[in-house]
This record gives C-alpha cells, sequence and structure tokens, in this order.
C-alpha cells in the first residue's frame, strides 16, 4: 500500500522550505529538484499566475561588490494585463543601493500575465531578487550555470551532422555551434534565463525556438528538422514526453532530470515559521500532517506504529531523539535545515532496518558569500544562529540553543516539598558545520551535532505505589556525532554520495534502587551512494550502509511486562546485567527510477540487510512504488514493499542476568520484525493554490517481538502479529500572497496479537480519528494571525479492575482488565498565533505570541490511581500556555 | 540504534509521571485507614523459634505461623473470615506463573500455622523455591466458592474484602544465614516545636495525650520509628557484574492512621545514613478523639513487623 511521506526542502538558493507529501519516495532526489516553471505552456488552468519571461539583471551596486556585501532584496510586483511590471515596492530592503537597482531592474520584466478562466487579469506578486558578491565578480569571468545538451535529427529520423545552432542568450550575446557526426552538441550557458535558438541545416527548413533554462539545469533538448520538400507546420510533442511525431514533423522533446520522490506539494518557509502551535518549528510542524498522530511523550507515532519503529536520520546518521523533553522543541535548529524527508511507510530501498516510518534530515550548505545571523528567544528556550564565509570555497555555520525550563520549573515548583531537584531539566543542542567546495564537482562537509536532556531530582516522599522508587532520580540522554558528507559528480550523468559518521550516543537512568540503566554506545556509520542516468527512462541508484560499533549496557530493574501493563517498580525479581557487546549491520540496495512515459514512473527496489544480532540473519525486502498522471492533474499513485527491522538490543541481548545466573537478559534466538506496506492513493490539483490528496494504507505484520514472561525461560518472542489500515485526506490551500492553510484528516485502526492463537486487540498507539486544521492569514503591515485547531481520539487505556494486597511488598498490585479495552477521552485543542515582522535596512525582527489550547481545555492524558486502585482520577495535558518570542535576523 | 532510545524515553516518561504521582492530593491517600485493610502477614518459623527467634522462611517439613495484620474500622465489631491458600510457586526467571498443584493445603483463620511440605522444590534451580500463600479476608461476610468461577469470594451484606499474596522463601542451603523479621522496638513522638531530646515514647499502656488541632495551619509533629539492633541484616546479592556480594538490607516503613494528616505513608532507608532515623510528621485532627496508629517494617526477603499505638487527642 502507498504511504505518503513528507519532505520539508530548503531550498539554498530559494531560501524556502518546501515541504513535499510524497509516495514511495526516494529521498535523494528531492534534494536536486527544481522549482523551475515548466517551460512549455500548460493548458491555462481555472487560474494560472503570472510567468516570468523576460529577466533583466540588476547592476551590482559597486561599492557594495567592493565590500563583499550581498543578500536580497524582497519586491511586490504588480503586473498589468499586458505582463508589464506597472507598480514595484520594496517589501524587505537591503540598504547599500541594492533596493534601487532591484527596483530598476524589476520594473523592465516582462511577464506571461496571470489569467482567470482564460483571460488575462492583473496581478501582485512578490518577487525575491537576490544579488550575489562572488557571482558578479564571476561574471568577469566565464562562469557555467547550465549545461545545454542538444540533439539535431534530420530525415527519417537520423542524426543530422553540421547542423548549425545559435543561442541568442538573455545578455543578449549569441553563441555558435554545429552539431557532431551523431548530430549532438553540448553548450555551457553562463547565463540562465530566455534563449533562443536558431538551428539550420542544409536540406531541411530553418527553425527558431525560444526555450527556458534553469539555474544549474542539465538540459536535453532533440529537435527535428523537416526537410525542404515537406514543410509541415511544427506540432510540438507533449511536454516532456518522447515525440511520436512523423520525421517529416518539427518536435522538441525536453528531458529534465525527473525527481525520485512520486509526488510533491511544497510548504514554504513562512508556513514553517508561522504555522500556529509549533513555535516555529520546522519538525514539529510534522506532526501536523496526515498518518502522523499525536505525539505522546515527545515520540513520534506513525500510522499506529510504535516510536521504536520509526527511524530519524540527519543525512544519513541515526541520531536517537527527535524532540528534547516531551516535544518542546527538536534537537536540529530549523536554520539549518535543507530538507526534512518524512516516510510514514513504503520508502525508499536506501533506507532499512525499520518498518514504521523514516524521517531524514537534510543538513543546508552554509552560506558561500557575507554572513548572517539569526537569534530566537522565547519563554522556553534561546538559539543562536551564525553562518558565512571564510574564504571563496570554504564556509561555515553554527548554532546553539539552551532552554530555560530549569528556570521556570524551579520557580514552579519551589512550594512542592514531594520533589526536590538537584539538577533541573535542562536541554540544550549545537550543530557546526563546515563546508569545502574543493571543485564544481565536489562537495566535503563536516558536521558535528549534538544534544543533551538531563535532570535530576530527589523525591522526598516514596511513592505510595512503589515506596522503593525513591530518593534520587535521574535522567539523561544524549548523542555527540561527527559526520564527514563528500558529494562528488563523476559525469552529467553518474554522481555519488559517500557519508562517514562516528557518534556515542547514551542514556542515563536512574530511580533509587529499583532502577537504574547506563547505555552507552559508539555508532559507527557507513553510507556510499552511486546515482546513474542510464538513458533517458532510466535512473539507477545503488548503495551500501553499515551500522555497527561496541555498546556497553549496565542495567539494573524489572523485566518490562506484557503490552498493556505497567511495570511492577516492587516486584522482587530482578534483572541486572552489565555486559558489553557490538552491533554489526552491513545492508546494501539498489533502486531503479524508470520513467516508460511522461505521465508513468515505477521505482523497483531490492535491499539486503543481514544483521547479526538478530540470530544472524539476512533480510531481503523487494519494494515498488509508482505514480501516474492518467489525465491532466489527475495522479494515481501507489506502492508495496517490504520492510524489517532488527530487534532491539536489549530484546536480542544474550547477556547473563546477574541476579539470577541461569538466565540472560534477552532472547538471543530473536529474529527481525517485517511488515508489509500497501498503499494506493490519488491526487488532483484544483488550480495553482488547492489541492486534495486522498491515500489508503494497509500494512502487514508479523514476527513482531512481544515481551511475554514464559515457561522456556525467555521474556521476547517474535510471536506477535498486526495490521493496520485507514486512510488520509490533505485539502490544502498553498500559500498566496495572504492566506495558507490545510485540512488534514487520518482515520486508522491498528491491531495486534501477541501469538497467532490470541485475538486481535487495540494497540497500543492506535487513535482513530485525527484532524488538524490550520490556517494562517495576513492581514498587512507585517501583521499575521493563525490557528490550529486539532481533534484527536483519545489514546488507548488498559483499565484496571481490581487489585490485590502484595504482603511482600506493602502495596497494591493492580489487576488490568483487556489490554487497551477503554480509551481517553478525546483530545481537542485551538492553538494561535500572532506575529508582527519589522524589516529594518540590514534584517528584520519578527515578535510572535503563541497561545496554546486557547479555551484551556483539560485534555486527558492519563488516569492516575490511588494506593489501592479504588480511586481515579484523570492526568490531563497542557492548560492554557502562552508563548511570547522573538526572532531577529541580520 | 534509535529504537531502544524511544522505548526508553517511554520509560522516563511513564517513571516521571509515575514520581509526580506522588504529588497527587485528591485520591484518598495510602497512610489514612478507612475500610477494612490488610497491612501484611508476619511470618515466623516455629520449629526454630527457641533456637533462633524471628527466622522468617523455613525448610521443607518445618512449621510457621502467618499472623494476618489488619484494621477493621466498622463502627460495630463484625467477624472476619479468612482462608488461606498455599501451594508451591512456579517461578521462572523471576517471573511468578502462580501455583503448581503440587503442595496445597488449605487453611483458615487470621492467624495459621502452616508445614513446608516435603517437596523437590528444583522448578526453576535458578531461583530461591518459594510458597506462595494466597489469603482471602472477608470482614462481615463468609468465604464461599463462585460455582461458576470456581474462585472462593467474600459474601454478606455490607461485608468487605481483600485479596493478599504472601511469598515464603524455602530454605534448601543451610549454608546461608536466614532472614529475620526485623523488629520496632520503640515509636517515639515529639511534639511541634520542640527537638529531638524532647521525644516522647508512645508506649502501648498508657496513651499518649495530645493536643487537638486549633491552628492554620495545624502544627506538625513528628512520628519516629526505630528498630532493634540486628534487625538490617547483612544480606547476599549480586551486583552487575553477577558477583555475590554481601548489602545491608534497607527496610520499608509504613505508617498509618485514622485521624489526622499524615505526611506520606511510607519511608525507606536512606542509602546515604542508612541507619538514620526514621521519621514522619503527622498533624493532629481538629475534633478531639483516640486516634489509632499502625507502624510497620518489612525487607524484601518477606521480613515483616507491625505495631499499633494510640493517641487521645484532646
Amino acid at each position: 500500500m502507498h504511504l505518503p511521506g513528507v519532505v520539508l526542502n530548503r531550498r539554498i538558493r530559494a531560501r524556502a522550505l518546501a515541504v513535499t507529501l510524497s509516495v514511495g519516495a526516494p529521498a535523494a532526489a528531492q534534494i536536486g529538484a527544481t522549482t523551475q516553471a515548466d517551460p512549455t505552456p500548460a493548458t491555462p488552468a481555472a487560474t494560472a499566475a503570472p510567468r516570468l519571461t523576460q529577466f533583466v539583471q540588476a547592476d551590482y551596486p559597486a561599492e557594495a561588490l567592493a565590500q563583499g556585501l550581498e543578500g536580497s532584496v524582497l519586491l511586490e510586483l504588480t503586473v498589468d494585463p499586458t505582463g508589464h511590471v506597472s507598480q514595484v515596492t520594496v517589501v524587505q530592503p537591503l540598504g547599500h543601493g541594492f533596493d534601487e537597482a532591484a527596483t530598476a531592474a524589476a520594473r523592465t520584466f516582462v511577464f506571461e500575465p496571470a489569467r482567470r478562466d482564460g483571460v488575462v487579469v492583473a496581478s501582485i506578486l512578490r518577487y525575491r531578487y537576490r544579488f550575489s558578491a562572488a557571482a558578479a565578480r564571476a561574471a568577469q569571468q566565464p562562469q557555467v550555470h547550465a549545461l545545454l545538451r542538444v540533439t539535431v535529427r534530420g530525415r527519417g529520423d537520423q542524426p543530422l551532422a553540421g547542423a548549425a545552432v545559435r543561442l541568442t542568450l538573455p545578455d543578449g550575446t549569441t553563441r555558435e555551434a554545429t552539431s557532431d557526426e551523431r548530430g549532438a552538441l553540448r553548450v555551457e550557458l553562463d547565463s540562465v534565463g530566455s534563449v533562443r535558438i536558431a538551428l539550420s541545416a542544409d536540406g531541411h527548413e530553418p527553425m527558431e525556438v525560444t526555450e527556458t533554462v534553469a539555474d544549474r539545469e542539465d538540459l536535453g533538448l532533440t529537435y527535428r528538422l523537416s526537410p525542404v520538400r515537406a514543410a509541415a507546420t511544427p506540432t510540438p510533442a507533449t511536454p516532456g514526453e518522447p515525440s511520436t511525431a512523423e520525421p517529416e514533423d518539427e518536435a522538441t522533446v525536453r528531458a529534465r532530470r525527473p525527481p525520485r520522490e512520486v509526488t510533491r506539494q511544497s510548504l514554504e518557509f513562512r508556513e514553517i515559521l508561522r504555522m500556529p502551535g509549533t513555535g516555529g518549528d520546522a519538525l514539529r510542524a510534522v506532526q501536523n500532517f496526515p498518518g502522523v498522530a499525536r505525539a505522546i511523550n515527545g515520540l513520534l507515532i506513525v500510522r499506529g506504529s510504535t516510536p521504536q519503529d520509526t527511524q530519524i536520520f540527519a543525512d544519513g546518521t541515526s541520531i536517537p531523539l527527535i524532540y528534547h523533553f516531551g516535544g518542546l522543541s527538536s534537537v536540529i535548529s530549523t536554520e539549518l535545515l535543507d530538507r526534512i524527508d518524512f516516510y510514514p511507510g513504503n520508502y525508499s530501498a536506501r533506507y532499512g532496518r525499520a518498518q514504521g516510518g523514516i524521517v531524514d534530515v537534510g543538513l543546508r550548505s552554509p552560506r558561500r558569500q557575507g554572513y548572517r545571523f539569526v537569534a530566537n528567544i522565547n519563554l522556553i528556550d534561546a538559539s543562536l544562529f551564525v553562518e558565512g564565509a571564510i574564504t571563496r570555497n570554504l564556509s561555515f555555520a553554527v548554532s546553539f540553543r539552551r532552554s530555560y525550563v530549569d528556570a521556570i520549573l524551579g520557580a514552579v515548583l519551589s512550594g512542592i516539598d514531594a520533589v526536590s531537584f538537584t539538577s533541573l531539566p535542562v536541554y540544550w543542542d549545537y550543530q557546526g558545520l563546515l563546508e569545502y567546495r574543493p571543485s564544481p564537482r565536489d562537495r566535503v562537509r563536516l558536521a558535528l551535532l549534538g544534544s543533551d536532556d538531563s535532570l535530576s531530582l530527589l523525591l522526598n516522599r516514596p511513592s505510595e505505589t512503589a515506596p522503593r522508587f525513591s530518593g534520587s532520580f535521574s535522567t539523561g540522554i544524549g548523542f555527540h556525532a561527527g559526520q564527514v558528507l563528500w558529494d562528488h559528480t563523476f559525469s552529467p550523468t553518474i554522481s555519488s554520495r559517500a557519508m562517514v559518521s562516528v557518534s556515542r550516543n547514551s542514556i542515563n537512568i536512574g530511580g533509587g534502587e529499583v532502577f537504574g540503566l547506563d547505555l552507552n554506545f559508539w555508532n559507527l556509520t557507513g553510507r556510499y551512494e552511486l546515482t546513474a542516468q542510464v538513458n533517458r527512462r532510466v535512473r539507477a541508484n545503488l548503495g551500501i550502509d553499515i551500522v555497527g560499533g561496541p555498546a556497553e549496557i549496565r542495567f539494573n530493574g524489572v523485566r518490562m511486562p506484557s503490552e498493556g501493563q505497567m511495570p511492577n517498580l516492587q516486584n522482587l525479581a530482578r534483572v541486572s546485567t552489565q555486559s558489553s557487546d557490538s552491533l554489526y549491520r552491513p545492508g546494501a540496495y539498489a533502486e531503479l527510477e524508470i520513467t516508460p512515459t511522461p505521465r508513468l514512473r515505477l521505482i523497483p527496489s531490492l535491499r539486503a540487510d543481514y544483521t547479526r544480532d538478530a540470530n544472524r540473519s539476512w533480510a531481503v525486502q523487494p519494494r515498488l512504488s509508482f505514480r501516474w498522471e492518467f489525465a491532466r492533474d489527475w495522479f494515481l499513485k501507489g506502492g508495496v514493499g517490504v520492510f524489517n527491522q532488527p530487534p532491539q538490543p536489549q530484546q536480542s541481548s544474550g547477556a547473563v542476568n546477574s541476579f539470577n545466573p541461569a538466565t540472560t537478559v534477552g532472547n538471543p534466538f530473536l529474529g527481525t520484525q517485517r511488515s508489509v506496506h500497501y498503499g494506493l492513493g490519488m491526487e488532483h490539483n484544483f488550480s495553482q493554490y488547492l489541492s486534495l490528496s486522498v491515500e489508503g494504507f494497509y500494512k502487514d505484520l508479523d514476527q513482531q517481538i512481544v515481551a511475554q514472561p514464559s515457561i522456556q525461560g525467555v521474556p521476547y518472542f517474535n510471536s506477535g502479529i498486526g495490521r493496520i489500515y485507514g486512510g488520509e485526506i490533505l485539502f490544502r490551500h498553498r500559500p498566496s500572497a495572504r492566506f495558507f492553510g490545510w485540512l488534514a484528516y487520518t482515520i486508522s485502526r491498528s491491531e495486534r496479537r501477541d501469538s497467532p492463537e490470541s485475538a486481535y486487540r487495540i494497540f497500543q498507539f492506535d487513535q482513530t480519528h485525527i484532524l488538524t486544521l490550520i490556517g494562517s492569514y495576513r492581514l498587512g503591515r507585517g501583521w499575521e494571525v493563525g490557528l490550529r485547531f486539532r481533534f484527536v481520539t483519545g489514546n488507548p487505556t488498559t483499565p484496571i479492575i481490581g487489585a490485590v494486597y502484595n504482603g511482600d511488598t506493602g502495596t497494591y498490585t493492580q489487576i488490568p482488565g483487556a489490554p487497551f479495552s477503554s480509551r481517553n477521552a478525546p483530545f481537542h485543542q485551538l492553538d494561535l498565533r500572532v506575529d508582527k515582522t519589522w524589516t529594518f535596512r540590514r534584517g528584520s525582527l519578527n515578535l510572535f505570541l503563541e497561545v496554546l489550547n486557547v479555551y484551556n481545555n483539560a485534555n486527558p492524558e492519563g488516569v492516575q490511581y490511588n494506593y489501592n486502585y479504588t480511586q481515579s482520577n484523570t492526568v490531563t495535558g497542557i492548560p492554557f500556555f502562552p508563548n511570547l518570542g522573538v526572532r531577529f535576523e541580520y | 540504534m534509535s529504537t531502544e532510545h524511544t522505548a526508553l524515553r517511554a520509560l522516563v516518561g511513564v517513571t516521571f509521571a509515575l514520581a509526580l504521582g506522588a504529588c497527587g492530593d485528591e485520591l484518598a491517600p495510602a497512610w489514612e485507614i478507612r475500610g477494612f485493610r490488610l497491612f501484611g502477614a508476619k511470618i515466623e518459623n516455629l520449629t526454630r523459634q527457641a533456637a533462633d527467634p524471628g527466622v522468617a522462611e523455613a525448610a521443607p517439613g518445618e512449621q510457621v505461623r502467618l499472623t494476618l495484620s489488619y484494621v477493621d474500622p466498622a463502627p460495630a465489631a463484625r467477624p472476619l473470615n479468612v482462608t488461606w491458600v498455599f501451594c508451591a510457586e512456579a517461578t521462572v526467571m523471576g517471573t511468578t506463573f502462580g501455583c503448581t498443584s503440587r503442595g496445597v493445603s488449605v487453611l483458615a483463620g487470621a492467624t495459621v500455622t502452616y508445614e513446608v511440605p516435603r517437596l523437590d522444590f528444583s522448578v526453576d534451580p535458578s531461583n530461591r523455591p518459594r510458597i506462595q500463600a494466597v489469603a482471602l479476608a472477608c470482614a462481615g461476610g463468609t468465604v464461599v466458592l463462585d460455582p461458576a468461577t470456581r474462585q472462593p469470594r467474600c459474601t454478606g451484606e455490607g461485608s468487605e474484602s481483600w485479596v493478599m499474596t504472601r511469598s515464603l522463601l524455602v530454605r534448601t542451603d543451610e549454608t546461608v544465614r536466614p532472614n529475620h523479621n526485623p523488629t520496632i522496638d520503640r515509636v517515639s513522638f515529639i511534639r511541634s516545636g520542640l527537638t529531638t531530646a524532647d521525644a516522647v515514647t508512645v508506649g502501648t499502656e498508657t496513651p499518649l495525650r495530645v493536643p487537638r488541632c486549633t491552628t492554620d495551619p495545624c502544627p506538625e509533629h513528628t512520628l519516629d520509628v526505630s528498630v532493634a539492633a540486628g534487625s538490617r541484616e547483612i544480606q547476599p546479592t549480586f551486583d552487575l557484574q553477577g558477583n555475590r556480594v554481601m548489602t545491608q538490607e534497607r527496610l520499608q516503613f509504613g505508617f498509618f492512621t485514622n485521624k489526622g494528616t499524615m505526611e506520606n505513608a511510607f519511608r525507606v532507608d536512606s542509602v546515604a545514613i542508612p541507619d538514620g532515623p526514621i521519621r514522619n510528621r503527622w498533624m493532629a485532627p481538629r475534633e478531639a478523639g483516640t486516634v489509632r496508629f499502625l507502624f510497620t517494617a518489612q525487607d524484601t526477603r518477606g521480613g515483616f513487623d507491625v505495631v499499633e499505638r494510640t493517641v487521645v487527642v484532646e
């Protein structure tokens, strides 16, 4: 079944953070996807935006160039029905003469005017004019911006040698070339935009066309010239489709490199920053899309799977967490994000060892000219971000964030004598990037990432349900990772990415005398992917990735109970171990992107994983996804695939239990868990702004690991079976000048069986209905207001139907009812965000007020029982909470 | 490797919530004796009583006495019927799977004498073998066997009942020193504003007289429980490396009352000061009357003691 993914993509050039919903989509090509409009005019839709047809280069202010100053000017252009710019307003000035230069250039732009119902109309649009000092300097010497590969064919569709081609570039200069014996010629362009191409050859009718070439585009064009005698009328082929015209016709075939994702919708940076309830945090914005359940304890729940089933990567390096304490903020600065690939299912074969979802965070390249500084301060944390160029080929970016939760909580809890904090909860994270481009074909990047969440407290009063769970309580989770990434382009059709990383992850949890865990391990990761454009219709991705490293575990506690039961911390039977182990998990994959017709894309792939710690097993996982545009703006998409996930180290550990040396901590004979994903969906773009996506999905799970104490003497088995099915709807209004918003709805059911003999029951992370409504409106004068409303079915709970007094511990032991046979009341919450932005000559200041839970709904998050389980009350979530923040960019 | 991390983060959330759950004050607190309630059962080895008093475990063939500790605050005295079921416990890897069919005994009474059967207790040689005792205590009613469930239950109008589980460690290795019950030897009362030097022993003969609360907030008095020397025994256990080490027991104390306000129901020996005083704070009620206190002490191997004291609030 086919599972839509979400890709947040912050383009380096456009500085727009794009969110892409994709189906069965490999990720890499999303990075290379371009936002350039299709140059071939399409059939007019109900509403069509203006399209720039004549770009004029602005004069770079000389003094600014001398000082190396650069940046962008945000303009608001009024385009009249003739396509000319009638008015230019500077929305976000830059100063130093940039504003005047940009305004002057923009006044001479020519557009294909906007249309409504086929009738040309006036329109207003925003245009960001960028000034690059390096580009301006480089303009003095030839520099390749795009590559044009032209093939000329003549009679009988044979290659036409000696054809003369003359190109008139946007700056008015001309270039001439002649086709070789294969009818081919190659022209490197140092400017982009509209290019006039005139072709002529003996015995053939001359031809003259205009093409739009995008920056860094590798554009293949095939022209067929008619013999002089034929004199036929030119018939352009359907854009992007191989020509089926007769050889005597003139035709153009455009062969753009296809993106690897099957579906894409974009969410701009503005949407991320202004989305109510997320604090401008891109990773938190992910939670508002279909397929993502409301996070519990900051854990990402994707399509009814456990949080453990979703893997999180930073450019291929696994990181142990995505959010700080309970989801307060994400562990990577939004300023550094290039993209977020989020796949709830049916993802590429480049991802393995996960049977749920994938979150792959891509870090962007630091700016290569000038410097940029961003400060972000709100009531919860503060962060600083700086980036800039060290030399022409060397650039850097650093970011640091620290919370003030300690100060706030310290004040709140100062009057409570049951708990005293010896170390108040604090989180912090950092990222550092150093990027070097030794040649146009190479990019080498060193990244340092780290995060730490910690607290330590003293429970002055023993718990009434677990008195020995008293004394000091501490928790710490952190990671520090170093990563080297090397992108290399062998040729226009072959490229590679190599990544090596070393990370040290640690978890430390202490709970009185009854629980203690120290888990420290080094994670060594190696990835290599080779991408080759085999021919016009086939693209291949081959890769290997290896994960391994030593791990040290110290554990002292009780066994985890069966699902739906709470661990009994007063249990006198204990599990304890101190062991060292190592993981070795190599994998390899192959993937093809086949485009038999421009409207159909097939992505078959195969992945194989070896897991030494899963009984030395191999898992071969075939996958297939497709996307078919069966009518204009109507898409059918789907996929099916096998996904295996190895056991967690403690589940497969053969380490001896110190408290009971005849037993082991886990079951060393466990195999990998497996799920088969099926998905089918449809998309339709109603207009430039409005779109609708409907998906259905089904996950078939088997070999699931269940905790089930048994007389066989091992606590874990691969006996679990599960199924998850449902549907998702996304009705979306992309950002217009004033408004953006969407309605996302998911209906699903997640069920499990602990053994083939048992009946299906509701799974712990089942959330039947998930509704998210988001809308944000620009009021003008820098004011913007947004609302988010969420309605989510209450989380399943296991009722307590009684209790037995345990005379050995002096406490009561709960008697659980059927696992997850009841639910909390539904969750619903309204969040509000108000922004006011002031724009200055060199920067901007944004002040925002974000109010969570505007109407102060007491959302149930759990049930609290008294000491003997005869009374209970509901534990509610976050109440009305206003958060005030400032974002300053310079 | 992120999978185990997310699982553990969930555990952190659970444990933190559990920890903060101790702050809850809307639910009936554990220290408050409202209805019929059990506090434990003291196990005394009768066979070794003369030579080694206070042993809380037994070898096959030895007799033990189990004394149920309970409070029934019902205004009118009512009978208590207790039915005990004993059996050899099936335990694998520290997890109990209930009774085996071997050595099953059924006894009745708040205090019973039980002889450990001479069985081969090698169900799981890696564990200390145990006898599991399950008591159904029925206050104001009678115990009947439910024909539908074949489980005993308490019937009778207005009756209250609780089921209690209790383990009896079976000795199979005489080279290991047996575990003994701790002994609460003194309960002291320190009035609000006074010091330890002014502590008054709360005796069993003459009730201590305490003024009722007339201020807001009520003054907090201190209750100090001490145990006899040797109550905190040295026990064998394993360290994280699997080495057998000897450590001192940490006792858990319970403080229960029917009137006034206790700070908390439990105290556990401090790791830093293992032999330190066990103190709790109590506020007298605003009404005069007799107040019952129960103090318990227990280790993790079945050792248990309970004392009751009475205070008159004037």
